[in-house]
């Protein structure tokens, strides 16, 4: 029989698994084929909407490694550039991680304004990276529209995000980022 | 101490991920077998991910079918009373056909086998078109096989893993394949450009074709047989003629697996020039 501190060790460490079980979680849902019809090319890039949501809230709980694993684990499922996910994940965690003392407790119009900036610079770095990796300038229209989708697809998902935290995870104060 | 670790496996990782997309485009085959074995990992998840999405998807149509029973019905006569006299014609052709074979002691092709499986995912993203099932070396898919849903061709196996596999589909821009314009009979080549509606390229400059025309593709290559249905023509517009394809390929929930490498040699048996006596 485990001790109550084992107990509370145990129930800490599966709290604290919460943002990476659900940003995973989120990269799956992302290629569930809908059978809407052009849904398939605009599709949102939902885990960016988790990652962005977890570098405001709880940097701590997403190490690199973990980010970079969810990277590849949509590079893989989306048949993108393998690693180039990974990048811009990783990109996004760790500048939002810095601004995280201007954007956390703000509200959830001001998060939206700048998931928009967030979603709008991933969706030119995926057209950079993509054109480089192929050596050609690709189709410029249907990045822009997936864009759009995935910023309008924010407060679905960030409010989803939002209850998964009240719920699994006791508030943000008393702790600090220390990254790079 | 623990800042400077977190900096240096950030910069490792920031490192690696450059290092995996330069390895992609030194190594093709490495990084496509990796991504093959990830994606058979994932593809009990993802299959059990699909049948929610499906039943839910399945409901919709539900609905939609029930407000338009009416029309639907009426749709449904006029299209019966069309087949009827296909059906018959087919009849009339198929004793002809018989008839015919007899006179030229033709020799059938070999029976082709084919396995279902259910779509798993979309990766349709910006820039690629294909689609993930869950079967795989396991259940006899290979690569290069043909994918085709109930009404016609989808694509082609690419990538097979033990128990997933990878379809290119027809739009996508790396998609070629063989096919013949009927009624005019001229020969072109389908190829995708990752819109909604392929291309053709390769036609004579005065084909003659036209909206309506029905493409199928013509066995030539190997890839597929020939007269597996693919679509009608569309437009034809500043010399671009566009097919609307016979399958909805946003709409895919199970596709079917053709082998036809029996069949594919068989007729290009028959179809090899015979040497000069």
């Amino acid at each position: 029989m485990l001790g109550e501190n084992a107990w509370q060790r145990l129930d800490r460490a599966a709290r604290h698994s919460t943002p990476g079980v659900v940003t995973v979680g989120l990269t799956l849902i992302s290629v569930v084929p809908l059978q809407l019809p052009y849904y398939g090319p605009v599709a949102p890039i939902l885990p960016l909407m988790a990652v962005y949501y977890w570098a405001i809230h709880r940097p701590d709980l997403m190490p690199y490694t973990l980010i970079f694993a969810i990277g590849l684990i949509y590079d893989v499922l989306i048949h993108g550039p393998l690693g180039m996910h990974s990048l811009v994940f990783l990109m996004v965690h760790v500048l939002l991680a810095r601004q995280q003392r201007l954007m956390a407790g703000r509200s959830f119009l001001v998060l939206w304004c700048g998931f928009i900036v967030v979603a709008g610079l991933v969706t030119a770095a995926e057209w950079v990276l993509h054109s480089l990796y192929f050596l050609s300038p690709m189709p410029i229209e249907q990045s822009a529209f997936r864009g759009l989708i995935t910023a309008a697809a924010y407060p679905l998902v960030g409010w989803t995000l939002g209850a998964v935290q009240r719920g699994f995870l006791r508030p943000t104060s008393g702790w600090r980022f220390d990254g790079p | 101490m623990r800042a400077m670790a977190q900096r240096f496996s950030f910069l490792v990782l920031v490192l690696g991920s450059i290092g995996l997309m330069m390895l992609g485009k030194v190594d093709a085959v490495l990084i496509d077998g990796i991504r093959t074995r990830l994606t058979d990992a994932l593809a009990p998840i993802l299959d059990a991910a699909a049948q929610p999405a499906a039943s839910v998807s399945d409901l919709v149509a539900e609905a939609e079918a029930l407000a338009h029973l009416r029309r639907e019905n009426a749709r449904l006569r006029a299209e019966n009373a069309a087949l009827v006299y296909f059906r018959d014609a087919a009849y009339r052709l198929e004793v002809e056909n018989e008839d015919l074979r007899g006179l030229l002691n033709y020799q059938p092709a070999a029976p082709h086998s084919f396995v279902s499986a259910r779509v798993v995912a979309d990766q349709s993203g910006s820039f690629v078109r294909s689609l993930a099932i869950s079967l795989g070396e396991r259940h006899g898919v290979a690569d290069g096989q043909a994918v085709l849903g109930a009404r016609g061709l989808v694509g082609r196996t690419v990538q097979t893993g033990a128990r997933s596999a990878r379809v290119l589909l027809l739009t996508d821009l790396n998609t070629r394949v063989p096919v013949v314009v009927t009624p005019s009979r001229h020969r072109a080549v389908l190829g995708g450009d990752n819109t909604a509606r392929p291309r053709l390229f390769h036609l004579v400059a005065d084909h003659g074709v036209s909206a309506g025309d029905r493409v199928t593709t013509s066995g030539h290559g190997g890839m597929f047989p020939r007269g597996l249905p693919v679509g009608i023509v569309e437009s034809v517009r500043d010399g671009v003629v566009r097919i609307r394809l016979f399958e909805d390929l946003t709409r895919l929930e199970f596709v079917r697996i053709v082998d036809f490498s029996g069949f594919i040699a068989d007729t290009t048996m028959q179809t090899a020039p015979r040497p000069p006596r």
